[in-house]
């Protein structure tokens, strides 16, 4: 079920108005969204809801193994059985035939062809999110931060909770459980924080990254080399835009959700585009998946704790590992490796030079075009089909060949407008709801009925789904 | 403001209460200015008694949609839109 449609309206007015109602019986309550969570990613398709059972259930029966043993090996083995478990799942559905596609090509490479078992695997929808929910749930719990739980539909709730359930944010546990405890309350606050996210989201996603994806991105990647040097830099910005505003998008509708169902959500990003350094970058653009490696491989891989190179290897391993969480495909890795060198080299300068905090009011605009400019570049890995394509699109940026056939005062509006938000003040919907918090109930409910309506009319027809799905 | 008067004001019961209506305003405006959506979307629904008649009723609120002009000023908003998408420099 995609968050765009008349099918999830109506299912979300009905899922409000009943939780709310059994806002006194906690049980009832968590019982019944975990029934209509399950329900919602079985919309999809009924057989991935034994796949997210399967990892929950490893979850939980992790948690109450750790609960009940200090032996530190003991503890270490059953965290190790688990996430074994759960990576094992996930490689199977994601990787097995990208793995053996690469293996086939090697042993080719070396005369020795083999015929290999390759197989029709469907990927399920939002495997490597919840994968990640288990893990950080059996490792918060290893480490002290989350307390285990007794209660097998606390662990299933979390786990499957449908806002953030396929495309993120990643939930942590220990940030996610302590709110199945307390009673939720519904604040005017987070009514109107939850309004105006959806009303965002929903621009972002319907409006601009839809049709930034049919008018210029999908045609200009389909055929660099149909296309001059400014019509292919065009299109590089608007896929930048494009996926910021497609996931973006999607998380303030995650977001959103949960906070009109009295669950607060950490922010996913904050203007990731107005970063001057990569490193800036990576605290900004999504952040629940950055803070995960940096919290549960970055750090355990030693982070920036035993010398310079350890710390470069640590930075580029993770980000190779992050670039292979994206997809399984070898323009993902290259993306991911090309963030891990970019960020090695930066700390490497900012070791030698310090230039963190001394620069000028020119430096720093110079600092956040460079850097833009090399998340556009590596942008570019990750959206192409494949490798020939992202060189056949560096190639045609390199011709310097005129072409403006694709650039429109409407395409420009839709890269310039999101671009120049990255400048406004942070947490801008924060102070929008905000000032509207006190507004009565009735003028709430025709302002934002008038930007659903100016979104439905303006988006472009059909609902394209969320770029994150794949992943 | 006086806290007790904030929390019937705001409490959560007053606050469900705002969502629902903010909801069913959207679903209502929606379902005026987007009728043609509407009609597609019941269109495509699986053929039966029920659905049969829900697209009789589909039909017959597009018709008075049609009635009041708020067909017509999706449309005229659509069209700009569409005049503006189709704009290049040229011009």
């Amino acid at each position: 079920m995609l968050f765009p449609t008349l099918d999830f309206a109506l299912f979300f007015v009905a899922v409000f108005a009943v939780a709310w109602s059994l806002r006194r019986q906690d049980g009832a309550r968590k019982m019944f969204l975990l029934g209509v969570s399950y329900f919602f990613y079985g919309y999809w398709d009924w057989r991935f809801c034994f796949l997210l059972l399967f990892a929950s259930l490893v979850a939980y029966a992790a948690g109450v193994a750790l609960a009940t043993t200090g032996d530190l090996r003991r503890r270490k083995l059953i965290v190790g059985v688990a996430v074994t478990l759960l990576l094992a799942v996930l490689g199977f559905f994601k990787y097995y035939n990208f793995f053996l596609d690469s293996l086939s090509r090697l042993l080719e490479v070396a005369g020795l062809e083999r015929d290999m078992l390759f197989l029709e695997i469907l990927l399920p929808v939002g495997i490597s999110f919840f994968t990640f929910h288990a893990i950080s749930y059996i490792v918060d719990v290893y480490r002290g931060d989350a307390v285990a739980r007794r209660s097998v539909v606390d662990v299933l709730l979390y786990m499957s909770f449908f806002p953030p359930l396929v495309a993120g944010p990643i939930v942590r546990a220990a940030q996610f459980l302590p709110q199945l405890e307390s009673r939720r309350r519904l604040t005017r606050r987070a009514l109107a924080i939850g309004l105006v996210l959806c009303l965002v989201g929903l621009f972002k996603k319907m409006v601009v990254a839809n049709y930034l994806a049919t008018d210029l991105v999908d045609p200009v990647f389909f055929d660099p080399s149909a296309y001059g040097t400014p019509v292919l830099l065009f299109a590089a910005y608007g896929y930048a835009v494009q996926i910021y505003c497609d996931f973006s998008g999607y998380s303030d509708l995650a977001i959103g959700t949960a906070a009109l169902l009295g669950y607060h959500l950490k922010p996913n990003f904050r203007q990731p585009y107005r970063s001057g350094s990569l490193q800036e970058f990576w605290r900004r653009w999504h952040i629940s998946l950055s803070s995960w490696l940096r919290d549960y491989l970055y750090k355990p891989l030693g982070g920036s704790r035993h010398g310079e190179l350890a710390t470069y290897r640590n930075l580029f391993v993770t980000m190779f590992l992050g670039g292979l969480w994206h997809g399984a495909a070898w323009t993902f890795v290259i993306w991911g490796m090309l963030h891990g060198a970019g960020l090695a080299a930066e700390r490497w300068f900012r070791d030698r030079f310090g230039t963190e905090g001394r620069r000028s009011a020119i430096g720093a605009i110079v600092a956040v075009v460079l850097t833009f400019h090399f998340v556009c570049a590596a942008w570019i890995f990750f959206r192409a089909e494949n490798f020939g394509i992202a060189m056949d699109y560096f190639a045609g940026l390199a011709a310097l060949a005129w072409d403006v056939s694709m650039i429109t005062p409407f395409s420009l509006a839709l890269i310039a407008i999101p671009l120049l938000f990255q400048f406004t003040p942070e947490n801008l919907a924060e102070r929008i709801a905000a000032s509207i918090k006190a507004a009565p109930a009735l003028a709430l409910a025709v302002g934002t009925a008038v930007g659903v309506v100016l979104i439905e009319l303006v988006a472009p027809a059909g609902t394209a789904p969320f770029i994150y799905f794949q992943f | 403001m006086n806290p007790a008067i904030d929390r019937t004001r705001f409490g959560t019961a007053a606050n469900v209460r705002a969502g629902l209506i903010v909801f069913a305003v959207s679903l209502l405006l929606l379902a005026m200015f987007l009728s043609s959506s509407l009609q597609s979307y019941a269109y495509d629904l699986p053929v039966n008694p029920l659905t049969e008649t829900i697209v009789a009723w589909v039909d017959a609120w597009h018709g008075w949609m049609e009635a009041i002009g708020a067909v017509q000023v999706a449309e005229g908003i659509a069209d700009a839109v569409a005049r503006f998408h189709d704009m290049t420099f040229a011009q």
